[in-house]
């Protein structure tokens, strides 16, 4: 038995014993605890310090608003920062630690600020650490203030390492979707299943009933008690397969569409629900406020509607002598629950008195100061009276919980009769509240409106007896009070330390609208969402400003409306799930041969082969030598193909094309190259003329999804009169590329009866052949300045396909060699020599922009001034006179080898090897003027290394084309 | 070389499949011949001669598939239909439909996706899990063929069952279609 804990009562299963950790220390609860109620049972008074005064606080409440107890927990897997304990049912393997408080929670140095008035008023550091002056220099606020504050602050411990917990995301699609399951939301729900609607109801707790599992003094709902009631109705709705029932669920966001989202709290881990509804129900309950009154923080003051959950839920007894303090009628549950625990009230706070103070020590409620108001309202503190109490059960009232409400758009305003803010429409069709969170706070009010919202007949309604009125006459939770000292103590929101002295300064300052006055301050900030602020600050911003509550209205809200873990949101696509990827059917054979991958777009690429032992630089030198030399093999099957049919295909093309396409001869194949309609470039690839009506064309691997719904985009908006269409074909294709002088002799072997003469098959041709009892398409075309052929096969015989051709001699080359090869003949790769800014005159392609043919996309664009001005980048080549430096790709181009910042930047570096073929290193760039430079000494400067660069043209290596047309 | 092993598309998955997991299973099916097939819905004449080619009716609603033996004509679109069957393609001979019916077009796409069947009382929960649709009897009936995304890859789902459905995916992410399937399967 733990110290406070009742010997009998409660929804606990005092048979099942758990052990757990709070702040190093062993104790034990019981199943059906929270890990707040397990902690209050422990007499664990102080459960953590406060943000920025690092005052000592308790438990508040056992309920979603609570500020105070919100700690980093460790439930088995990883620790996660910032769980409000009181929505943490209790498990063995739990331990939690307060977020803040150094060197202990008890002993916390950093108390000291509070006995500084300054440091801790709203707006103190962005005036005081930033601005001119020595410690306001401009980096003061980055090296020193904040990492300090942060540090002092303490905003949870964020977890490291792989995060061991499994998550997963569900979506769901459901006539009705409600959101908690109090007897309101349980009315509804049942209702609508009855009426034949399929239903959702989610429910945080971790049992049904809502505030029927804490009351005192119950209501009757169809003969049964109101708890016993919920579990019934929940039990049937779970029951039923078409249905989902889900408890430990917390609905943290709701978007258009009534899309709603929820996490639930699974061992191991979690489910984040992706529900979409015809309609939604709201039914979350209401939340008590705390009353605002001097030294209303300290441990020991806790809500009443707690109070009452502690006795009844929970079985612990919060306090012996009790002080009780409401701004509303309507005590006889909590009175019942105290009476029930053995508790004394010790005193009342009438209705023309207030609390002006609280005193106690070791951070624990001794006693409460109540004072009488005089005629003007105002504490007479003349005549205050001590009352001795070790608790002191408050409450201001209870607001609907608008949370999810406000964030889908919806309005709320003051209802000065209900004395809370209310909905006032807005928000999304088919999205309504019931029971208390509509104002509705008996439970027969709540239910029968609930019931009648989910299409429920009159005579179908859930009977209900007794469950009380409901707080009656509630109002403002600001306290009368005194001015100083007493409104410095008198606090708004509990977590950031904002108190009312706080928002007289934001509306002295001229923060007087809630958006403006919450930055200022912080009140309703922070990890606790300000749940138990938003009203007090209202009400504190209010009268500061000589304004009814209901003109300063609450601020806005952003979803998630509750704390959720990243791992969460991120579902459970980890490890080999985390990205699609993309594989060619000779995959394996690369991963046999030791290639080195490179991902280019989703694909997996062999960059290149090495041999044991050896670097990638000798690798690709190898690679490229054996191309140059002899024949070399590469897997092309990631190159993106598109089937473009139909009577105007010729005709599209040519629209696509900066060149002719509709001259290309039936078997025959040309490059071309694709512009935005900003002219610049946009991909590039080879197009074979199939027949008069049908063409296969490449892209580029990584932006063929990209170009494929660029001409969708054109084939259906911009060109409709063409009759044309596309189909993607890049994987009913493999390819393998087949480059070097003795190319010709492998695809003889490969294909034999093929006639693969230059006179038979010259460059930029392609034929119709058979490869392993398939079709296939051989197209004589090269990207290495080498004689070169493409065979595609169908996907599956890829394989085949590359295990022939390397049998027939050619030797394996990976992207990097690729890339040095078309390098070196002065070939671009779209997106690594081009980035979005450059045009075909820039890279030196003139001649691949047709004078002859008709509009095509992005023709306009190039004759615009900005487009032919001077000083555009244009392609260059770049030798550096070091002929062993490679240069960093990236390198800025300037004039001078002792650059003094602010250098001009003349050009960049876009692509740079090291070549076999030149035994030297050489490179691409884009240089202002560059084609007027050729001959120029520049730099090229990169992570401050400079090497002399003598310009010339990109044409490195046989320049005439006489190997490639061979 | 490497080994003799056949290919898969599935690569390392394909050891693994049939996956069984709980109330599903995962199993890969024979790759059909398979041709997309593109023309106006408001030509009659061409869809009766592409529909005699193809072996099986082509009047049937968007998200609609129809079957005739082991031919299926899944209505992708306005204008769209994926055809599926054994044996040889009729894609040359639906093409060469396209000098009467100059709006209508064929390209063979068997290689493009591989096919996977998804079994037992989860499987709808394990879509549930990959995509957003509404995978109940009545919002998603027997027939209903559609494209979706499974995660981030554009498949096809169809309903061939009460509790079966079948997947077609891009082959070249079948294995990681594959994994996601299976992952996806634990605790269902």
């Amino acid at each position: 038995m733990t110290s406070s804990r009742l010997p009998a009562g409660g929804r606990i299963d005092r048979e099942r014993p758990i052990a757990f950790h709070f702040n190093s220390r062993r104790y034990e609860g019981f199943a059906g605890d929270s890990l707040a109620s397990a902690l209050l049972a422990n007499d664990v008074a102080v459960v953590g310090r406060s943000f920025k005064r690092h005052r000592p606080r308790g438990l508040l409440s056992l309920g979603m608003e609570e500020p105070n107890a919100i700690l980093d927990v460790t439930m088995g897997g990883m620790p996660a920062p910032n769980r409000i304990a009181s929505e943490l049912p209790l498990r063995p393997d739990m331990a939690a630690s307060p977020t803040r408080g150094w060197p202990s929670l008890k002993f916390d140095v950093a108390r000291a600020l509070d006995f500084w008035p300054a440091p801790a008023a709203a707006g103190f550091y962005y005036k005081t650490f930033m601005g001119p002056g020595l410690l306001r220099r401009p980096d003061a606020w980055n090296r020193w203030w904040e990492p300090l504050l942060r540090r002092m602050a303490g905003q949870g411990t964020a977890p490291e390492g792989v995060d061991p917990d499994r998550y997963e995301h569900v979506n769901a699609h459901v006539d009705i979707a409600v959101v908690g399951a109090g007897v309101a939301g349980l009315a509804a729900a049942t209702a609508a299943a009855a009426a034949g609607a399929r239903v959702a109801v989610f429910e945080r707790d971790i049992a049904p009933g809502g505030r029927a599992l804490s009351a005192a003094i119950p209501c009757q709902i169809d003969g049964m008690d109101a708890a016993d009631w919920a579990a019934e109705r929940w039990r049937a709705l779970a029951e039923r397969p078409d249905h989902i029932a889900r408890l430990n669920t917390t609905a943290f966001g709701l978007y258009d569409g009534r899309f709603l989202a929820g996490f639930e709290t699974l061992d191991g881990g979690g489910r984040i629900w992706h529900v979409r509804a015809e309609r939604i129900l709201l039914a979350p309950g209401a939340l008590e406020r705390p009353m605002t009154f001097p030294g209303n923080d300290r441990p020991g003051v806790m809500l009443a509607g707690a109070v009452e959950s502690a006795v009844t839920r929970y079985g612990v007894q919060p306090g012996r002598r009790v002080v009780l303090y409401q701004n509303y009628a309507g005590t006889a549950g909590v009175e019942a629950a105290l009476a029930a625990a053995g508790a004394a009230i010790v005193d009342r706070v009438g209705p023309n008195e207030t609390v002006v103070g609280t005193s106690g020590g070791a951070g624990r409620l001794a006693g409460v100061d109540i004072a009488p108001l005089d005629e003007d309202g105002r504490p007479n503190l003349t005549v205050k009276r001590r009352v001795a109490a070790d608790l002191l059960a408050t409450s201001g009232g209870w607001s609907p919980a608008l949370a999810l409400h406000l964030i889908q758009g919806g309005r709320q305003q003051w209802d000065a009769a209900a004395g809370c803010f209310v909905a006032a429409g807005g928000g999304q069709a088919g999205v309504s509240l019931i029971g208390a969170a509509d104002a509705r706070f008996t439970a027969a009010q709540a239910i029968a409106s609930a019931h009648m919202a989910a299409g429920g007949t009159a005579e179908q309604a859930p009977k209900v007896e007794g469950g009380g009125s409901g707080p009656v006459g509630q109002g403002s939770p600001l306290a009368p009070m005194a001015d100083g000292k007493a409104k410095r103590s008198a606090f708004v929101d509990f977590q950031h330390d904002v108190t009312v002295s706080d928002l007289e300064l934001a509306a002295r300052e001229g923060f007087v609208a809630i958006e403006h006055a919450k930055r200022f301050t912080t009140s309703g900030m922070g990890t606790d969402q300000g749940r138990t602020a938003q009203v007090a600050t209202a009400a504190a911003l209010a009268r500061a400003t000589g304004r009814d509550i209901g003109e300063v209205g609450l601020s806005g809200l952003r979803p998630p409306v509750t704390p959720t873990p990243f791992g969460a949101l991120g579902g459970g696509r980890t490890g080999v799930l985390f990205h699609q990827v993309r594989k060619t059917p000779m995959h394996r054979r690369h991963v046999a041969a030791g290639a080195v991958f490179e991902d280019v777009g989703d694909w997996k690429r062999a960059r290149f082969y090495p041999k044991p032992g050896e670097a990638m630089r000798a690798a690709v030198a190898r690679e490229c030598l054996a191309v140059r030399q002899g024949a070399g093999a590469l897997d092309v099957s990631t190159l993106g193909k598109i089937d473009v049919s139909g009577p105007d295909a010729a005709a599209f093309l040519n629209r696509i094309y900066t060149n002719r396409m509709d001259n290309l001869k039936v078997g025959a194949c040309r490059y071309g190259l694709m512009l935005k309609d900003d002219g610049m470039v946009f991909d590039d690839g080879v197009a074979a003329r199939l027949s008069e009506t049908r063409f296969h064309i490449t892209t580029t691997s990584g932006g063929a999804a990209n170009v494929l719904d660029w001409l969708e985009d054109w084939r259906q908006t911009e060109l409709p009169d063409l009759n044309v269409r596309l189909a993607s074909v890049t994987e009913q294709w493999a390819g393998v590329a087949i480059a070097g002088p003795k190319a010709r002799e492998i695809v003889a072997r490969v294909l034999p009866g093929v006639d693969v003469s230059n006179e038979s098959l010259p460059h930029l041709r392609w034929r119709d052949v058979e490869a392993f009892g398939g079709p296939a398409r051989l197209f004589r075309v090269s990207f290495s300045g080498e004689l070169g052929y493409e065979i595609n096969v169908p996907w599956r015989l890829g394989e085949r396909l590359w295990d022939a051709v390397i049998a027939a001699g050619a030797a394996p080359y990976g992207t990097e060699a690729m890339h040095v090869l078309r390098a070196e003949k002065g070939f671009i790769v779209v997106g690594h020599d081009t980035d979005g800014t450059v045009t075909p005159v820039d890279l030196g392609m003139n001649w691949i922009v047709s004078k002859k043919k008709g509009d095509f996309i992005g023709k306009r664009a190039l004759a615009r001034p900005a487009l032919i001005a001077d000083g555009r980048k244009q392609m260059v080549g770049l030798e550096p006179e070091d002929p062993k430096v490679v240069l960093d790709e990236g390198a800025q181009l300037i004039a001078t080898g002792a650059p003094s910042p602010p250098e001009p930047m003349l050009g960049h570096v876009t692509s740079s090897y090291w070549s076999a073929a030149l035994d030297r290193g050489f490179a691409m760039a884009l240089l202002a003027d560059g084609r007027a430079r050729h001959g120029e000494r520049l730099f090229a400067w990169s992570l401050g290394a400079v090497h002399a660069v003598k310009v010339r043209d990109t044409a490195f290596y046989d320049p005439t084309g006489e190997r490639m047309n061979g | 070389m490497v080994d003799g092993n056949a290919w898969s598309a599935f690569g390392d998955v394909a050891a693994r499949l049939p996956a069984g997991v709980g109330a599903v299973e995962l199993s890969e099916l024979p790759t059909p011949t398979t041709v997309l097939l593109q023309g106006d819905p408001a030509d009659n004449a061409w869809l009766a001669a592409a529909g005699a080619v193809a072996g099986v009716a082509l009047g049937v609603d968007i998200g609609q598939a129809a079957d005739a033996g082991e031919r299926r004509a899944y209505r992708l679109g306005p204008d769209m239909w994926l055809l599926t069957c054994d044996g040889p393609s009729p894609a040359d001979e639906l093409a060469a439909l396209a000098g009467r019916h100059p709006q209508s077009g064929a390209v063979e796409t068997t290689e493009a996706r591989v096919w996977l069947k998804l079994e037992g009382a989860g499987a709808a929960g394990v879509l549930a899990k990959l995509a957003t649709l509404d995978f109940r009897n009545a919002a998603f009936p027997v027939g209903k063929a559609v494209g979706a995304h499974i995660g981030p890859l554009s498949c096809l789902i169809e309903r061939r069952g009460a509790e079966a459905f079948i997947v077609a995916g891009p082959t070249s992410s079948a294995e990681y279609l594959a994994e996601l399937l299976v992952d996806a399967m634990a605790g269902v």
